[in-house]
Order: C-alpha cells, then sequence, then structure tokens
C-alpha cells in the first residue's frame, strides 16, 4: 500500500457519504534499542487470519522517543500512518466522524485520522493518549476488542476495521495526565517502556538529527549533560533537549557561547558550585 | 540438503541440540528399525562411552559431562544423541561415538602443550591469545571468533525438524582447524562402520552434517586419537538447567513424562502461562501471554518461543510479578529439585565451542507488597505518585458522604454567584448573533424545522464557601464557646488530636483543616468550590494551621471570584485585599444547626490504594 492512489478517499455506508483524510507525510529513523523495536513489531505481527493484531501502549518519559518508534516500525510495514495527537477537550466525535457545513449548506461528514485508518487498512498512532478523557476513550472500546468497529452517533453508522489495521498509543506519566480506565487499560497490551537511550546511541541520534554539526560539539554536549545529571545538577533531560542544545550551539562561535550557557536557556540546571557560575554569563 | 540424505546403508538425523523434537525424532526412527540389523552412530566424543552410559542410566536426573577445558555434554531426556543411547540400553542395539575430544589437530606436542597451557591460564585466556602460549593460531582461533560472534545466532526453524537449517554446501574455508579434524574424524568412523557393512543411522548436529557428507567423498588421513581428554559428571541443580541447554527446562520434563508420545509444544506452552501461582491474572491475560509470546518467536525467526520470549510475553503483556512466575514455572525441572550443581554452568561452552544455553538477559522486578487489591501497573503508578506528592487516600463512612451532599445541595441552592461557564453550552435558536458558534448537532437535530442553533453558555455557580468550625466544634465537645487555638498542633485544646490538612475530591472540591483522632475527624476550617480548575491535591496545603481562616478565604479568592464566609470571627480576616463584592461574610448562624453540623464532623474507613479521585 506504498502508492497513494490507493487510498481510500471517502466511504458510503447506506446513504451516509463519510469523507476521508489524507494519510501523514512521515520520515522517522529509529536508532538503538533494538529490542523495544522487535518487541513492537511483535505485537503488530499477524500470524494468520483468524489472529488478532494487538494494540500496544508505549510508555515512558517525554522526549525517549515513543513517537519515533511508533513511526519508524509503521514505515517498516508499508502501510499508510496516521497520526492523532490526543488533547484533554478531545471529544468523542473528534476521534470518529464530525459533522460539518460544507460551503453549499450541506451537511457533509468528515472522518478523523482514526477511521481513515480503520478503512484503509493502515497504522494509527494515538500520541499521548493518556490526556484524552474517559468520555473520549469509551468510544474507542469497541475498536481495541475482537468487535474491532467503531460507532458513530453523529452519523448513525458503524465502521468495521480493515483486516490490516493498526493502532498503537503513547503515553507520557506525568502528573498533567489522566489514569486510563481499567476496561482500556485491559486492551491496551503489550505496554511497552522506551527508555532513555545509551551514550552512544544518543550520539549517533544527535549525528542523524545534525549531520553538518562537527562531531567534537556533539560528544562535548553529551558529555556536559551527562555530567550535569549525575552530579543532579539536572533533574532530567530528553533527547530533544539534547538536540535542541546541540543545534543551538553550532549557531554560535566556540568563543561566544559556552555548552553551559546554552544548556541553561534550554533546561533548568541547578548551581550546586560555585564553578558553574563563572561560566554563566559568558555573552 | 534434504533431511535423510540416503548413502549406501547410511540414514542421517540432523539435529538442533536440545530440542525435543528432535529427540522424539530419533526415538521414532529407532524404534521403526529396531528389528532390523543396524549400527546407531551418535557424534558424541570416542572414549566417553562408559560416562555418558553412566549418566544416562540416571536420567530423568539431569547431569552434564565436564572436561578439563570447560566443555560440557548435557546429559538430558531432549538431547538427540542422548535419547539415541538411551534407546540403544533399552533395546540393546549397536551404538558407536564418532566424535573426538581433540581440541587441535595432528602434533601430539602441540595437543599436550595446549592442554598444559588451558590448564594453567585457563581456557578462554588461552584462546584469546593462542600465540602467545606457542599454538598457532589458525588452530584454534577461528572457532573462538566464530563463536563469539554467533553468540546471539539462533537457528531458524529450529522446532520443525522436516526443515531444520543445514548449510547446502559445505566449505572447509569457513571452518578453523579444529572443526575440520573433528569432521574428518567422524567421517573417518563412518567409513569404517560402512566397511563393516552394516546399514547406519547416523544421528549428528546439523552443523555437522554436511562437512561429514563432505569428507566422506574425500581421502582423509589418519587422525592421531590417542590421548583423550577425560570428563567426570557433574550434578546440575535445578536452577541451572536453564543454562544448560536451549530447550525450556519444564517442556524437558513433559518430555520426559510424556516420552514416546508426539511433541505437542503448543500445548505444553499454554499450561507454562495458565498454571503458574500468579493471584492476579486476569481473564485473557494466559491467552493474550502465549500469542505474543509466538509473535516474538517469529521475529526471532523461530516457529515457537523459547523461555526468554516467553517470559518478556508475560512481562509486557501482564506485569514482572507474571513474568518471575512464568519463569519460575518455565524452569523448573522436578527430577532435578534437590540437586546443587557441582561446577558453574555459565561458564561451560559446548564441543563446537558455543554456550549451552540461553544468554540474553531480561530484567525483572519482584514486587514486595502482596495486597489482593493492589496489582498490575497500579503499584508502579502508586510508587511514583507518593513519591511524589507525599498523600495518601482514604475513603470515608457512607455517613459522611450522604453528609457533603446534602450540605452542598442546600448550600449552592441559597448562595449562589453566577457566571457564563466555559465549557457548558445550551442550544437556543439563532435569532440574533451568533454566541459562541453553530449548534451543529441541534441544527440536525432539528433540520426540518429549518431554523439554526447556536451555542449560548450555560450560567453556572463558581462561588467558594467557606465554614469555619472552630467554636462550633469547640461549643459541641465541650459546652464552651472559648476560642482555643487557631490551630497549632502542639496546643491543648478540647478537641484534643492532630491538627492536619484534608481535601476531599469524589463530589465536589474541598480543602480544610481538620483535628484528627484515630478515624475521626473534627472539621477546623473547611473550604467547598462549586468549581475548581485544578485538582483539590494541587491546593490544600495552602490552608495555613497558623491563621486558618484568612488563609482559607485567600486560597478561595485565588481560585474564585467570590466567597461565602460563613464564621463567627470575622476580625480575624482584617487585611485581607479584595472588594466587598467578592468577599460575602456571614454569621455561622445564617445556615440551620441541622444542616451546618453535617460537615463538622467525618470518620474514614479505609486506606486507598490507587490515586484516582473520590475522598
Amino acid at each position: 500500500m506504498e502508492n497513494n492512489s490507493e487510498i481510500v478517499r471517502s466511504i458510503t455506508i447506506g446513504n451516509v457519504t463519510i469523507d476521508l483524510r489524507e494519510p501523514d507525510v512521515i520520515d522517522a529513523f529509529w536508532i538503538g534499542q533494538k529490542e523495544v523495536y522487535r518487541l513492537l513489531s511483535a505485537g503488530w505481527l499477524k500470524m494468520n487470519d483468524a489472529d488478532r493484531i494487538m494494540s500496544p501502549l508505549l510508555v515512558g518519559p517525554p522526549g525517549c522517543g515513543k513517537t519515533t518508534l511508533a513511526c519508524s516500525v509503521a514505515q517498516d510495514f508499508r502501510r499508510p500512518i496516521y497520526l492523532i495527537n490526543c488533547t484533554s477537550d478531545m471529544r468523542p466525535e473528534d476521534l470518529l466522524i464530525t459533522p460539518v457545513l460544507s460551503s453549499d449548506q450541506k451537511v457533509v461528514y468528515r472522518a478523523s485520522s482514526l477511521v481513515s485508518a480503520m478503512v484503509n487498512g493502515g497504522i494509527c498512532i494515538l500520541d499521548e493518549a493518556n490526556r484524552m478523557t474517559e468520555k473520549s476513550w469509551a468510544s474507542l472500546a469497541s475498536l481495541l476488542d475482537d468487535r474491532r468497529y467503531i460507532e458513530s452517533i453523529i452519523a448513525g453508522v458503524k465502521i468495521a476495521a480493515h483486516p490490516e489495521f493498526r493502532i498503537v498509543a503513547t503515553m507520557n506519566d506525568d502528573s498533567s495526565t489522566f489514569n486510563l480506565p481499567e476496561y482500556i487499560e485491559s486492551r491496551l497490551k503489550p505496554v511497552l517502556e522506551v527508555e532513555f537511550p545509551k551514550e552512544d546511541e544518543l550520539l549517533e541520534i544527535i549525528r542523524h538529527h545534525l549531520p553538518f554539526v562537527p562531531d567534537d560539539l556533539v560528544v562535548a554536549v553529551v558529555r556536559y549533560l551527562k555530567e550535569k545529571k549525575d552530579s543532579r545538577s539536572i533533574d532530567d533531560y530528553s533527547i530533544r533537549d539534547a538536540i535542541q542544545i546541540t543545534r543551538y550551539a553550532q549557531k554560535f562561535p566556540p568563543d561566544e557561547m559556552t555548552i553551559d550557557s546554552i544548556a541553561r536557556r534550554i533546561l533548568k540546571v541547578r548551581d550546586l558550585s560555585s564553578h558553574s557560575l563563572r561560566v554563566q554569563w559568558a555573552i | 540438503m534434504k533431511q535423510e540424505e540416503k548413502k549406501p546403508n547410511l540414514y542421517i538425523i540432523p539435529y538442533i541440540p536440545g530440542y525435543a523434537e528432535y529427540a522424539a525424532r530419533v526415538r521414532e526412527e529407532i524404534l521403526k528399525r529396531k528389528d532390523s540389523d543396524f549400527v546407531i552412530a551418535v557424534d558424541l566424543p570416542r572414549g566417553l562411552e562408559t560416562l555418558v552410559l553412566e549418566a544416562t542410566k540416571k536420567l530423568p536426573e539431569a547431569s552434564v559431562l565436564v572436561d578439563p577445558l570447560m566443555r560440557g555434554i548435557p546429559i538430558i531426556p531432549t538431547s538427540a544423541p542422548i535419547e539415541a543411547v538411551r534407546s540403544y540400553l533399552e533395546y540393546g542395539l549397536d551404538i558407536r561415538f564418532i566424535n573426538t575430544t581433540l581440541p587441535v589437530i595432528g602434533n601430539l606436542d602441540d595437543y599436550r602443550h595446549f592442554v598444559n597451557s588451558c590448564d594453567t591460564y585457563g581456557l578462554e585466556e588461552v584462546l584469546r591469545d593462542p600465540e602467545k602460549y606457542g599454538i598457532p593460531i589458525e588452530d584454534v582461533s577461528k572457532s573462538w571468533i566464530s563463536s563469539e560472534a554467533e553468540k546471539n545466532y539462533t537457528a531458524p526453524f529450529v522446532h520443525l525438524p522436516s526443515i531444520a537449517a543445514t548449510a547446502d554446501e559445505f566449505d572447509p574455508e569457513k571452518h578453523s582447524s579444529y572443526e575440520l579434524t573433528r569432521l574428518q574424524y567422524m567421517a573417518m568412523g563412518i567409513k569404517e562402520l560402512l566397511k563393516e557393512g552394516n546399514d547406519i543411522l547416523l544421528v549428528c548436529s546439523s552443523i555437522h552434517a554436511p562437512g561429514i557428507l563432505h569428507y566422506l567423498e574425500c581421502e582423509i588421513s589418519p587422525i592421531d586419537d590417542r590421548y583423550m581428554i577425560a570428563s567426570r559428571i557433574c550434578a546440575v541443580s535445578e536452577d541451572d538447567m536453564v543454562q544448560l541447554t536451549h530447550e525450556i527446562p519444564f517442556m524437558v520434563y513433559l518430555y520426559e513424562l510424556y516420552r514416546g508420545t508426539p511433541v505437542d509444544r503448543m500445548e505444553w506452552l499454554r499450561s507454562i502461562f495458565s498454571c503458574t501461582d500468579y493471584k492476579y491474572l486476569m481473564a485473557g491475560d494466559a491467552k493474550d501471554s502465549t500469542i505474543y509470546s509466538c509473535k516474538l518467536a517469529l521475529t526471532d525467526q523461530q516457529i515457537y518461543p523459547d523461555i526468554y520470549n516467553i517470559v518478556a510475553s508475560a512481562k509486557y503483556v501482564v506485569d514482572d510479578g507474571y513474568a518471575i512466575a512464568v519463569f519460575d514455572r518455565a524452569r523448573s525441572y522436578p527430577p532435578n529439585k534437590d540437586k546443587e550443581s557441582e561446577v558453574s554452568i555459565l561458564d561451560l561452552i559446548d564441543y563446537n565451542l558455543k554456550s549451552l544455553g540461553n544468554t540474553r538477559v531480561l530484567k525483572l522486578k519482584r514486587s514486595l507488597i502482596d495486597n489482593p487489591g493492589y496489582h498490575r501497573r497500579k503499584w508502579r503508578k502508586r510508587e511514583k505518585q507518593l513519591r511524589r506528592v507525599g498523600y495518601s487516600r482514604w475513603t470515608r463512612t457512607p455517613e459522611s458522604i450522604i453528609n457533603e451532599r446534602e450540605f452542598i445541595h442546600y448550600i449552592t441552592s441559597r448562595f449562589t454567584f453566577k457566571e457564563p461557564s466555559e465549557d457548558q453550552f445550551t442550544a437556543e435558536e439563532c435569532i440574533c448573533g451568533l454566541g459562541e458558534g453553530f449548534d451543529v448537532r441541534e441544527t440536525i437535530r432539528n433540520w426540518n424545522t429549518r431554523k439554526i442553533y447556536v451555542k449560548e453558555p450555560v450560567m453556572e455557580n463558581t462561588a467558594c464557601y467557606v465554614m469555619d468550625y472552630r467554636l462550633f466544634n469547640q461549643k459541641r465537645l465541650s459546652g464552651s464557646a472559648q476560642v482555643s487555638l487557631a490551630g497549632s498542633p502542639d496546643t491543648q485544646s478540647a478537641l484534643d488530636g492532630y491538627l492536619g490538612n484534608i481535601f476531599y475530591d469524589r463530589y465536589y472540591p474541598w480543602i480544610g483543616l481538620a483535628w484528627s483522632k484515630g478515624n475521626h475527624f473534627d472539621a477546623a476550617v473547611m473550604v467547598a468550590f462549586s468549581k475548581l480548575a485544578v485538582p483539590s491535591t494541587q491546593i490544600f496545603c495552602d490552608i495555613r494551621s497558623s491563621d486558618p481562616l484568612k488563609s482559607a478565604v485567600e486560597a478561595g479568592l485565588k481560585h474564585t471570584k467570590t466567597v461565602f464566609v460563613f464564621t463567627d470571627s470575622p476580625q480575624e480576616l482584617n487585611g485581607i485585599e479584595a472588594g466587598p463584592d467578592r468577599i460575602k461574610v456571614l454569621p455561622t448562624r445564617t445556615i440551620p444547626y441541622s444542616v451546618f453540623e453535617k460537615m463538622s464532623q467525618f470518620d474514614i474507613a479505609c486506606m486507598r490504594y490507587d490515586n484516582k479521585r473520590g475522598d
């Protein structure tokens, strides 16, 4: 299903026509942590026609690569990819089908990325899924178990998922999120923890994202972050932070800004020794 | 290469070491032929016949033959050559060992020097740098290097004897002198047996089969095998069985129990997942774990999962506790239950210089809390929650909860401050103005009327209520109207007990200060919100025991526009900077006694182990 011309753009059920969305264009590249890659791939394998594809859940700290992992594995399966960023004000109809008024004053039904993935046999990635309320999750209960369909009250239709449809949810585990309802937790399996990469993997990740940056700067940034983390000057940092610091540092000549001063503009760095004060105001 | 290459009178059964299907296949072939004249040839080292027979007679008790170079031969029921030896013992057939214990070729001086070096410095040390010990590097290093590179290699289709992986063509360049010598030696042994004129059933590893066939067609120089390395039989503990073989130890046990019947690996796998003693398994968990383990096996290019994939599946589908229970079951081998290992099994290698058993590592955490209501991932969530916020949740008694509802119903119906809601709307017909936007649902519902409906915000009560119970409770409990403590926990009072911050969030968000004595609480100052944008847990510590009333009103003003204060000590509010339209101070008698006293005290029932809202 690599050819976009095979993508279905609208379906008609009974006398209800539903417009579908275009898949997202994603170019993700996964580095390191081969085991979690294998675990996610296994969750999406289908052994035979009677087998049910699992609905994995990726958990981990912010910025550790959950979405990248999901996109990367999804690319390997060569199915259209649909990414949904979940929010706390998401309603069930936002996840399913929304009626809109067209320019010619007719009601038109627009499917969400999830429904579009269901129809086209694509892969739906629910990003930050635990920001959704229980009401939104309830509308997905029938999709995540053996029934594999959703029901839209607004459009008055039931839509069954394509046999090749896959879904994955990613979530952070912080205080701004809701608890998943238990009946949803029991449907999201396996639960895979994405850990922060090791030092050599982080180096490779930064090099991949910033190929134009000199290697010594990349190594210096990673070492700096490791030292600060070990000395508890910073609580935690994400891959995103490391890339941002390196990208920002690259924009200044080395004698103008130190890595420490750049990092302080991106992270919260606690001063635990007098030495760090010396470099605070390099400009 | 086909499964059974038919040389004149030669039948080969390749096997992958340790797997039950191959042992069953060997037994089946032997039984098919037991009434005919044939010789069983196995790729076990010559010179070890007595020891192998002695250890085999002890089966099902597993053991291992170990030589000074730490090479081991597992004696387990699912080992194909050992199954052949058992069949020989049971049916009195002819059996020959055709392998050799020699680690290097030809020159015996080199060989003796090699053994002496290994005895002194250790095999691994010698193999790392053979030249340092005067041993030609091409003799042994290739085997060691190739085995290091293939440590994680698992042969594909390991469970299918009919299509077990074998090399199509044998290339001598890809093997070390060590391996070539042994292959030639085995081929020489087969040739000698062929000369005797009997049928031969050769049971050999799939790694050896192509090489043996290759050298059967070649001229082989005689190989000096006068010096044999002696081995000894070592006992193996039940815990070490998982390192002794790639096969799952529990399946080795099941093979022994059901020996002679077809291997039903899928059924054995289900029994591992479903027959653990894990208390918190939910319906469908065992089935989902079984299915996921098979999918993990496919990603490893196997048909059925090994012990690593079985345990990983249990961990990621359920949790670590279940994974530990599954691992305990999978690695159990009751015949060796009371045995202690007489050698470090982890240090052993096979005669091809590869590890005997599993080498992958999976981290599991054993929970120290055993609470029936507290399982799965909730344990991790709670642990994180408690570490982060430092509060605990308790359930109130049903009477306390009913009192709250009645109180709130009374007070919100009589003392209100209404504002347009930000998230609740009602549908009104569009007469003029668009309000908060079109209400598409209502418009479609009433499509036949040709009217358009728009959203209008609902007016909702956003007031906050502060109740000062200090005097009230003082009077109730001691009969005295004297105001005691504003609330230092150290001050003596008629109420006694410990003064602490509390919160509710079951129906309405509340925060407050209360004296606690065991399971009973007497309120000091309570604040009820009609609507609160943040969880009560984030603000309940804002009320200070040094000036409870003032801090309670300040907390209310921070989160709402209007605060109703019911107190008999209004002088304590001096100094609060807020307009009269924001604070309305009323005496406590404004609320009827029977209603006011509902929130003056409450009791708790039990501690909760989750962090869901609700008390």
